[in-house]
């Protein structure tokens, strides 16, 4: 963020994403399909953030149940075309976004490659989840996002092959290497003596207690040990930091985290994989070398006078970079060996070893169901029902074009058992299933305003995850309970 | 919204009617407190969900930081009341019959229990503690006084994460309740300030708490001055190349004397439709409410999880608060003992009043516990006019009885 933009309008939110996400929204370009109180609820909360582009595919005319729901549309254009009036409506709170209305029909722009490539993330708001659309967004690898609600429920589904997210901003333990000190940092510790021990940070006085202990027993010491011997250094500030934080000598800096070791272990096609698995390749080779990751050169504060935390502060940044140049080294190398060409910027080099112990990478899946969903283990079973809701609702509007009622009760339970045999899963009805199927037959197809606006609050603030690439996305499918005020989620494999 | 009214759902409470569902919607007075980043989301979503008569209290301006997620107002609004900006653009936006959104420019504070007593149900969008806890206070004390209960629901953001809080005057954990949980504001030692800086915040508020007043004793600072702002990261600025110490930049100097709290439209639009859900949900009764508090994080994945939360038996507004407890006309001392023993579970009592002690259980023998309390106790109108305290090991604050005859 430079100074520039200070008090501008966007100050609130690039404190989260900083000017390296907003850059990524301002240059993006999404398409919203159906302009429905969520879609449109969805698209606010973009142009608000400052999404570049909004495309709203849309051939509905303004209706009573538009004028009932949706704020992006207004009674003097009742019977006119929906998707221009929301377009324009929306357009107005950024003049820094523009909203398209297209008004081509949904169906005849289904096998339009090039219409659904210029975007970087498509949310389609319908009842139906369209597979012929997931499998055409699956080819082009742009991330689709299924949310739609009715009455007291709500969905929220992302189809995307493979995200892969380096600035998590995840909270992590501080990388402070107290049982892997390299030369600089024992220099350094060597030359604190007893007469300047109260004036250095904790973390020296943890790696003098550490190897001390290890001199004299040949083990490392137990947090309690550690305490017990910090204990007889005073009571300095930082002599008490250093007893709060004692657990850290137990902190093995060669110990990889599940999630990580897991990544390390796959396998990639290296002459077309992505920067990113070039980059956890030249990892794997630096950590097989070093026997520890390369130092992410943070340090938190720590009582101490300004020129000793500084100095200690400049031989991790060192450290930092010496590490970062050699994986760089590691990752053109890679690059070289399978013949390619491409340079990586220097800028993701330096994110991605700021964050390598806390990469994530999600796989997703196509199925819109998958046989594990309904088994008793489930812990969000009843969340699950609401999906299953509203998959039976959509079967039963594709055959008798219209939404299920009330009076339809018998028909959806008996589509609902039948759909639920196709997958050869039932062993049982579910659980609650006929209470989650009668709520949802009570609204006949309808929305209500505050659930559209949650569910497009959830939707918006995942799309713009994914294109700022930065957080975690939700791993892939959830649904919002309006009874209970909870949402649950769970991974479709 | 009709066609879902029109019948009870599998959830809804058995003695529901749709009559009443509507008659509710357009009969409830709602107040909203903020008509900022909360605030424009609570009442577009409200006048949505059916209510008619909506009231909406803002005492701030517009900014030009505001834009990003307060929609409901544009660049050429700067300066102007929130309030009444917002209330104008929701009832031209959404004109419709019988529908009155009337704005007040001021604060809270400013209005009395007349005032609060005409709204069944407030929702609150504010972002100051303080006003928070103010507004619970008076609502509780109207409760407690005046037997008028009105139910709260309160929501707040910072970054992707969110809560919502119901709550229902004397009857459930009140916003005191909740306040263990609010994190402390980060402060730094004067010490650091002063003499061992390492970080640019330190340079910053070094500059703010102890340079400024010192280089500018007349000049007050003021953080909405752009030339105040400069001059105070002039000053971190200095106090940092002086250490060496990287990082201070204008953003993070404002950000620090500010106190700012990062704010995104998409974590406001599910916590205040969260809020007016509930609020919909409560005055329809078309279904259960959530537990007493809402938790939302979408930071990693998305995360929205509601619970009950007790009252705080040390809460310093609802838990010192004097119950009803009935006791037959004829009941003893002794009766009234042993009654009051069991029911809240006491190990060794003192009961008084402001008159003196009542009955003391570690001295059985001093007072004579056959006499009727209506003869101990002054009554008005089968209602004792001073109340009976009980201090005991079991609780640590008082319990306070006011007792009726039935």
């Amino acid at each position: 963020m430079n100074d520039n933009e200070v008090n501008s309008k966007y100050d609130r939110q690039m404190r989260l994403w900083s000017s390296s996400g907003q850059k990524r929204l301002v240059g993006s370009r999404v398409c919203v399909v159906e302009a429905n109180a969520v879609a449109c609820e969805t698209v606010k909360n973009l142009v608000l953030a400052g999404v570049g582009q909004v495309v709203l595919l849309d051939s509905e005319r303004v209706s009573a149940e538009d004028l009932a729901t949706n704020f992006f549309v207004v009674a003097e254009e009742a019977g006119k075309a929906r998707g221009e009036c929301a377009a324009r409506l929306l357009g107005e709170l950024n003049p820094d976004s523009t909203v398209i209305h297209e008004k081509s029909s949904f169906e005849s722009l289904l096998k339009d490659r090039s219409f659904w490539s210029q975007f970087d993330c498509v949310v389609n708001c319908r009842l139906d989840h369209c597979v012929p659309l997931i499998e055409l967004l699956w080819d082009l690898r742009i991330p689709l996002l299924h949310a739609h609600s009715i009455g007291l429920y709500s969905l929220v589904r992302l189809y995307c092959e493979e995200r892969t997210m380096v600035e998590t901003h995840s909270s992590r333990a501080d990388d402070l290497r107290i049982d892997a000190v390299w030369d600089e940092l024992q220099e350094y510790v060597d030359s604190v003596d007893e007469t300047c021990l109260a004036e250095v940070p904790y973390s020296v006085l943890l790696i003098k207690v550490y190897q001390e202990f290890v001199r004299e027993h040949g083990r490392r010491p137990s947090t309690k040990e550690t305490r017990r011997r910090l204990a007889q250094l005073g009571d300095d500030e930082n002599v008490e930091e250093a007893i709060k934080k004692a657990a850290l000598v137990t902190k093995r800096s060669s110990e990889l985290n599940e999630k990580l070791a897991q990544l390390m272990q796959e396998t990639v096609d290296l002459s077309t994989a992505s920067s990113f698995w070039v980059l956890v390749e030249a990892l794997k080779q630096f950590y097989e070398k070093h026997g520890v990751l390369p130092l992410s050169g943070s340090l938190p504060d720590m009582a101490s006078n300004t020129e000793k935390y500084l100095k200690l502060q400049s031989i991790y940044r060192a450290k930092h970079e010496t590490d970062r140049d050699e994986l760089k080294g590691l990752a053109l190398q890679i690059l070289a060996q399978h013949g390619r060409a491409e340079q990586i910027a220097e800028s993701e080099i330096e994110l991605f070893v700021k964050n390598c112990s806390v990469l994530e990478v999600h796989r997703g899946s196509k199925n819109v169901w998958s046989s594990e969903m309904l088994s008793e283990a489930n812990p969000v079973l009843h969340n699950t029902n609401i999906y299953f809701g509203f998959l039976a609702l959509n079967t039963f509007h594709k055959e008798h074009k219209r939404h299920a009622a009330p009076k339809d009760q018998s028909e959806v339970r008996a589509l609902a058992i039948s759909q639920l045999c196709r997958w050869e899963t039932l062993k049982s009805f579910p659980d609650g299933l006929e209470l989650v199927l009668d709520e949802l037959l009570r609204a006949e197809g309808t929305a209500l305003h505050n659930v559209c606006a949650l569910t497009g609050g959830i939707a918006s603030q995942e799309v713009i995850k994914i294109l700022t690439n930065q957080y975690v996305s939700f791993d892939n499918c959830l649904t919002f309970d309006g009874v209970r005020g909870q949402t649950g989620s769970w991974k479709i494999e | 919204m009709a066609t879902f009214l029109s019948r009870p759902g599998p959830f809804t409470d058995p003695e529901y009617t749709p009559e009443f569902g509507l008659e509710s919607l357009a009969t409830s007075k709602v107040l909203v407190l903020g008509a900022g980043g909360l605030g424009c989301e609570i009442l577009k979503n409200l006048v949505l969900s059916g209510f008619r008569h909506i009231e909406c209290i803002d005492m701030d301006t517009i900014e030009t930081s505001n834009l990003n997620r307060q929609f409901l107002f544009r660049s050429a609004d700067v300066g102007k009341s929130k309030a009444i900006v917002a209330c104008e653009f929701v009832s031209r936006r959404l004109a419709r019959q019988g529908l009155t959104v009337v704005p007040h420019f001021c604060k809270i504070q400013d209005f009395d229990d007349d005032f609060y007593s005409q709204f069944s149900i407030i929702v609150c969008g504010l972002d100051s503690i303080e006003a928070r806890r103010w507004m619970n206070e008076k609502l509780v004390s109207l409760a407690a006084t005046t037997g008028q209960i009105i139910p709260w629901i309160d929501g707040g953001t910072e970054g992707f994460q969110g809560s919502v809080k119901l709550m229902i005057p004397t009857l459930t954990a009140c916003f005191e309740c909740y306040m263990k949980l609010v994190p402390a504001q980060t402060t730094y030692p004067l010490c650091t300030l002063a003499s061992t800086p390492r970080l640019p915040e330190h340079c910053i508020e070094w500059a703010h708490e102890l340079e400024w007043p010192k280089r500018y004793p007349n000049m007050d600072f003021d953080a909405d001055v752009p030339q105040h702002v400069d001059l105070m990261y002039q000053l971190a600025k200095e106090r940092a190349s002086e250490f060496g110490i990287e990082g201070v930049t204008k953003a993070k100097t404002l950000g620090v004397v500010k106190n700012i709290i990062p704010a995104i439209a998409s974590t406001n639009a599910v916590i205040a439709a969260a809020c007016c859900h509930e609020c919909f949900k409560f005055v329809t009764s078309c279904t259960e409410n959530m537990r007493d508090s809402m938790y939302y994080n979408g930071e990693t994945g998305v995360v929205c999880v509601s619970d009950r939360y007790d009252k705080a038996t040390d809460c310093a507004v609802c838990a010192s608060l004097p119950q009803d407890y009935v006791i037959d006309e004829g009941c003893t001392l002794a009766q009234f003992v042993a009654g009051a023993t069991q029911k809240f579970g006491l190990q060794q009592p003192l009961f008084f009043t402001a008159k003196g002690d009542l009955y003391n259980s570690k001295k059985p023998d001093a007072f004579a516990t056959d006499i009727p309390m209506v003869k101990l106790v002054p009554f008005a109108d089968r209602v004792a006019k001073t109340q009976i305290n009980i201090v005991d090991n079991s609780t640590p604050s008082t319990l306070k009885l006011v007792l009726r005859v039935e």
